[in-house]
């Protein structure tokens, strides 16, 4: 990760904490395995794919400038290709998901208040948008016309399956938490409270700490 | 690897039914044993051992999942359900003794998920029924997660034949984890093959079209 700092020696300053190339990435990676590994959409980080996407730029430059047969030339060239695979691998899992689940997206993205951060990018929207419409004339051309009238029409929001917020995720530990209550699974439980410990791992139900995640305190692995 | 170039929905997760899922849409054609609670006129045909034009209140009958669901209410009018042999006491006590020597693809292949669906019927049974189906998977699982990756290369229908669907389901995914794993040791995990779309739909080569 030095290499990067190395050689192209720039700093970001779109945010109003200026962050190094390395824990940009780092801060990619994070956001790619959280993203792989959550049953459901998370929030957007346009911010973080547009400073990654100029990064990679800068980067490009700079080795044209590089004399050929240079061997740091190939090193680099191959970082470079690893960041743009991350970056296009957490592109990926957010459409699958978008795909999976557009109907529960598209109704959140409506409800949400004004203030709130949205989860959507807007091309990410316009692709959602679009796929529902296509969905929507798919199914009306090849199954519902035939149907008898009072038929013709199809709930999505209860047709598509809702993400399963209950799968289990490992974790770790990132910012110490206290008093996370868990629910019971079976009858014979009670619902209890554990303290996670700050690099403690654990495998636990997506849906109690869906908010640790959404605020950076734990990591999914 | 096998990465699909759709993506099917999978079937849903207890007592859920995802609609497009044809898994479940398979499920849902099972027939349950019923009763009629009240007379249904002029739909004798559904029953096709009596000849006559309705069917009278009180007759037993067989009907599709899906069409129970539909018709079943909670003041219990129309319908009331009764188990199907497999999730009754008898049967239950032979799952309690040892879950891995059933053949559950003899007993209706799609076990745990009728299971799961049969709780919408509020029989009193209900939880004694939830715990038979898990204790079940839970005894049964271990083998099907052993003999899925332990099985490379080789012809796996004895292992597979006594399995339900869902757990051919599990089988499948273990076997083709097996066999990413193996490619990878190879180191013919980037290596380009035809796509399984395209090799069922056979297309001709150029040189066969121009011959």
């Amino acid at each position: 990760m030095s290499d990067a700092s190395d050689l192209s020696g720039g700093e970001e300053s779109q945010e109003e904490d200026v962050l190094t190339p390395a824990e940009l990435i780092t801060k990619l990676e994070e956001a790619w395995l959280n993203e792989k590994f959550s049953p459901e959409l998370l929030e957007n980080k346009s911010e973080l794919v547009e400073c990654v996407m100029e990064q990679l730029s800068h980067m490009e430059e700079n080795l044209q400038r590089v004399r050929k047969g240079d061997v740091k030339a190939s090193v680099h060239r191959m970082e470079i290709d690893r960041i743009r695979f991350v970056l296009s691998s957490f592109l990926r899992s957010r459409l699958q998901k978008i795909e999976k689940f557009f109907p529960h997206v598209l109704e959140k993205e409506k409800s949400r208040a004004d203030g709130d951060p949205s989860f959507l990018s807007p091309e990410e929207f316009a692709f959602a948008k679009e796929y529902l419409a296509n969905t929507e004339v798919y199914l009306q051309a090849v199954a519902l016309k035939h149907m008898p009238p009072n038929l013709q029409s199809i709930d999505m929001l209860k047709a598509v399956p809702e993400p399963c917020l209950d799968s289990f995720v490992f974790l770790r530990v990132k910012e110490k938490q206290e008093n996370i209550l868990v629910e019971p699974e079976t009858d014979e439980q009670r619902e209890y409270v554990v303290d996670l410990d700050e690099g403690s791992q654990h495998l636990m139900r997506y849906r109690i700490i869906a908010p640790l995640v959404a605020s950076g305190a734990v990591q999914l692995i | 690897m096998d990465a699909l170039s759709y993506m099917p929905v999978p079937p849903g997760i207890g007592m859920e039914e995802n609609f497009f899922s044809l898994d479940d849409i398979l499920l849902s054609h099972e027939r349950l044993p019923c009763r009629t609670e009240s007379a249904f006129p002029r739909l004798g045909f559904l029953e096709k051992s009596s000849e006559s034009r309705d069917i009278p209140e009180g007759t037993k009958m067989e009907m599709p999942l899906w069409l129970a669901k539909g018709l079943y209410e909670r003041k219990r009018r129309v319908l009331s359900m009764e188990l199907p042999k497999v999730y009754r006491e008898g049967w239950r006590t032979v799952f309690g003794a040892d879950p891995a020597v059933v053949d559950l693809q003899k007993m209706g292949p799609y076990y745990y998920g009728l299971g799961s669906q049969m709780l919408h019927f509020d029989s009193p049974e209900n939880p004694e029924i939830a715990n038979t189906i898990l204790q079940t998977f839970i005894g049964r699982f271990r083998r099907t997660m052993d003999s899925s990756q332990n099985a490379y290369n080789e012809d796996t229908s004895a292992l597979v034949e006594r399995l339900d669907c869902l757990e051919r389901s599990l089988f499948k995914s273990g076997q083709s984890g097996l066999n990413s794993f193996q490619l990878w040791e190879k180191g013919r995990s980037s290596h380009l093959t035809a796509s399984s779309l395209v090799l069922n739909y056979r297309k001709r080569k150029i040189t066969d079209l121009q011959a």
